[in-house]
């Protein structure tokens, strides 16, 4: 039953292809088209909803055994994820009817919705890979299908940064298999013994999932390609498909032996993501770029997650980093579309209240504030750490809360105007109160003190952050030459991962 | 584009036995090595071979880009049908036909993936031919 | 003899080299292919036996089937991948141009 998550999607994609070339009339394709196209998108929801009743569930794919087939799982590690990839793909399947020509684009969506939901739904390592390939290949696709200019360019460094990561990716899986005989997580888990290979393998796959994800030191591909893809396109990249990579952490996690060094290095990767995303954030003056650069910094939030050992945390953030930053990119995004503009500057939501409720309670989820659905997670999370590390977190917050308060500063300020349709970011603004709501109830004092006083340090500061410069890390003005730079970047961080397993 | 007499006759020569090769390995790829992507690729080359040796121009006349569309969606749906349609017989992929014929859902999977597989090669081409030549 | 697990990754760090050193956009793209090509032989390294059969109608001692079948999933994943990379590039120079 679980493995229909991906088969209707799959299907109805390959329908939209089909009717795409088959019917020949233009009344008939241009109905045919939208309605196939939202079957496609929803129907998982009915899967979701007729299973999610008696989790956990395991199914095996064909009715093999364990040790020769696919497994396929819907439980406490899977269920948050693709509950919150299904809303974000309802959302922005409602979002974007009716504004592609071809079908060919709607297909492209379904491809990744099927990619996605494998991928989450996936107990083998091999089989999460593909799904993986598939998820990122849309990916692709879709950005270079952006107008934008650059886009291409965005399209290509991404494509290439990712398909070497893939392949480290894999040699790591071969090593494990090499070493354990199995590609199942559970007979993973069962036979892998801690030994100088399995480290090796691990250290690779994390620093090629870290790529995928657009952790800071190996973030180079992902300002580009979230920003200048298209408004649904880079809700997706930036809700949907950056998570993957986060999910497969969490599997190796789960399977191998991971050591305390690595962990530690992990560790401070993930403080690293946050503060650079932050430094990022905070001098764009573009406002798709600065969510793209908040997108770094949040997934360094789960990182940190995931090497503390809060996993559920790293889990419910991620879901609500799905919803609200999903909802941030298709509101932000529609208010650019609408007034032709992406300068900070130049945007306001001044003239529609609907994009104003819409940023303001989308922001308000960003900084993780009590009632909203971050702040669940961010708590968990809160609860692993000690010292030094929880002095960081709060300084961290305060951080992301700064560039919240300048995106809401620069948004109310007058600019131009232009309607626009809010329903959906804002039914999803709705949804990460309600899920903060149901989750955690409470209000916390500390999140609005540390708010006023973010507030009050940039209205403080605010001189001297409109005089920065755009962050952004070019070592060669020549595209091949920047593209072998950030290559021997990532070399030289995937062989400090293997490395600093053997300091002691 | 076209190319001397000599390469185009043999390839002209060349191409059915490729088909029929290809045939064999979707259909005989359960019990013997091969199967469907080697099939589809084998069956993409039939028709690469051509294209290469007489020009995009009269190639696309005889293999059109919308059937080669076409083949590929529908055997791309028919793989999917054939998965779904497992569940109703005990789960996805389930293998249904088992007992019935050598390999049960197997040889229809292979000749699935084969069509799916030389289409999709053959459209690759001929985009990435199309783009090249308006240049 | 020089192992083929070896050899497999002797070839994928000539790719890497290749994708550190190469400006020209098709040459990363190329490099990228011997990276892959390495990374398959590897794997088909890893399942072949000494003396032992294809894994069709088993006998005594078969290779290990399973890290073909992946490595053909792998291949698939490179095809796919390489022919977008090879548009994009065209359509990146038809833009600049």
């Amino acid at each position: 039953m679980i493995p229909l998550l991906v088969a209707l999607p799959l299907l109805f994609a390959f329908l939209l292809v089909l009717v795409d070339i088959l019917v020949r009339s233009r009344r008939y394709k241009a109905r045919l088209t939208p309605a196939l196209y939202l079957l496609g998108s929803l129907l998982p929801w009915s899967v979701l909803l007729a299973s999610c009743r008696d989790m956990p569930l395991d199914e095996m794919v064909g009715g093999w055994t364990r040790a020769g087939g696919i497994e396929v799982a819907l439980d406490g590690y899977s269920f948050y994820f693709i509950l919150g990839t299904v809303i974000l793909f309802s959302a922005v399947s409602l979002y974007t009817i009716g504004r592609f020509r071809a079908g060919k684009e709607y297909s492209v969506i379904l491809l990744m919705e099927a990619g996605v939901l494998g991928a989450f739904i996936s107990r083998d390592l091999f089989n999460y890979y593909i799904y993986m390939e598939i998820a990122s290949v849309s990916a692709f696709v879709l950005t270079a299908l952006s107008d934008e200019k650059g886009a291409k360019k965005a399209a290509f460094r991404y494509l290439i940064f990712s398909l070497t990561a893939s392949y480290l990716f894999i040699f790591a899986l071969g090593i494990i298999y090499l070493k354990t005989g199995y590609l199942n997580l559970e007979l993973v888990r069962q036979n892998a013994v801690p030994s100088k290979e399995i480290s090796t393998a691990v250290g690779i796959a994390f620093s090629a999932l870290l790529l995928k994800a657009g952790i800071f030191p190996l973030h180079f591909w992902l300002p580009d390609a979230h920003s200048k893809a298209s408004t649904p396109a880079s809700a997706l990249l930036s809700g949907v498909v950056v998570k993957v990579s986060v999910y497969g952490m969490i599997l190796l996690l789960y399977a191998l032996p991971v050591t305390a060094a690595l962990r530690r290095a992990l560790l401070i990767v993930a403080f690293a993501s946050i503060f650079a995303g932050i430094v990022g954030a905070l001098s764009q003056r573009n406002a798709k770029r600065l969510l793209a650069y908040s997108t770094v910094s949040q997934l360094g939030y789960i990182l940190l997650g995931i090497s503390s050992g809060s996993i559920y945390g790293a889990i419910y953030y991620s879901f609500a980093h799905m919803l609200f930053k999903g909802g941030l990119f298709l509101g932000i995004g529609s208010l650019a579309d609408a007034q032709g503009t992406k300068n900070l500057d130049e945007l306001s939501y001044r003239g529609s209240r609907g994009a104003t409720a819409t940023v303001v309670l989308l922001s308000l989820a960003l900084t993780g504030t009590a009632p909203f659905v971050g702040a669940y997670g961010k708590k968990l999370i809160l609860a692993h750490l000690t010292g030094i590390g929880s002095f960081l977190f709060y300084t961290a917050a305060l951080g992301t809360m700064a560039y919240a308060v300048k995106l809401n500063y620069h948004l109310a300020a007058p600019g131009r105007r232009g309607s626009i349709r809010t329903a959906v970011p804002l039914t999803l603004a709705a949804l990460t109160l309600a899920f903060g709501l149901y989750l955690n109830p409470v209000l916390n004092p500390m999140d609005w003190l540390l708010l006023i006083l973010a507030l009050g340090m940039f209205l403080t500061l605010r001189k001297t952050l409109s005089g920065l410069k755009p962050f952004s890390f070019r070592p060669a003005e020549e595209f091949g030459r920047e593209i072998n730079m950030h290559m021997t970047i990532f070399f030289l961080f995937v062989l400090g991962m293997m490395l600093i397993q053997r300091l002691q | 584009m076209k190319m001397s007499l000599v390469v185009r006759t043999t390839t002209k020569l060349m191409s059915p036995f490729l088909v029929a090769y290809a045939a064999y390995l979707m259909i005989y790829g359960q019990m013997s090595p091969g199967g469907g992507f080697q099939a589809g690729v084998i069956l993409a080359v039939s028709v690469i071979l051509l294209v290469v040796s007489h020009g995009y121009r009269s190639v696309k006349k005889r293999f059109r880009l919308k059937e080669v569309g076409a083949i590929e969606g529908i055997s791309a749906l028919g793989l999917v049908l054939i998965g779904i349609t497992g569940i109703i017989f005990g789960g996805f992929f389930y293998n249904f036909l088992r007992g019935y014929w050598s390999g049960g859902t197997i040889p229809l999977f292979n000749i699935g993936v084969g069509l799916k597989v030389g289409a999709a090669f053959v459209m690759v081409f001929y985009i990435m031919l199309r783009w090249v030549e308006s240049d | 003899m020089i192992e083929a697990e070896l050899a497999g990754i002797i070839i994928m760090l000539i790719g890497f080299y290749g994708l550190m050193s190469k400006r020209n956009l098709i040459k990363i793209v190329l490099s990228i292919n011997i990276v892959s090509i390495g990374l398959v032989l590897f794997f088909v390294g890893m399942g072949y036996r000494e003396g032992a059969s294809a894994p069709i109608m088993p006998r005594e001692i078969v290779a290990d089937p399973l890290p073909a079948a992946l490595m053909l999933t792998t291949l698939v994943v490179d095809v796919a991948i390489t022919a977008l990379a090879l548009t994009i590039i065209l359509r990146m120079r038809r833009e600049a141009a």
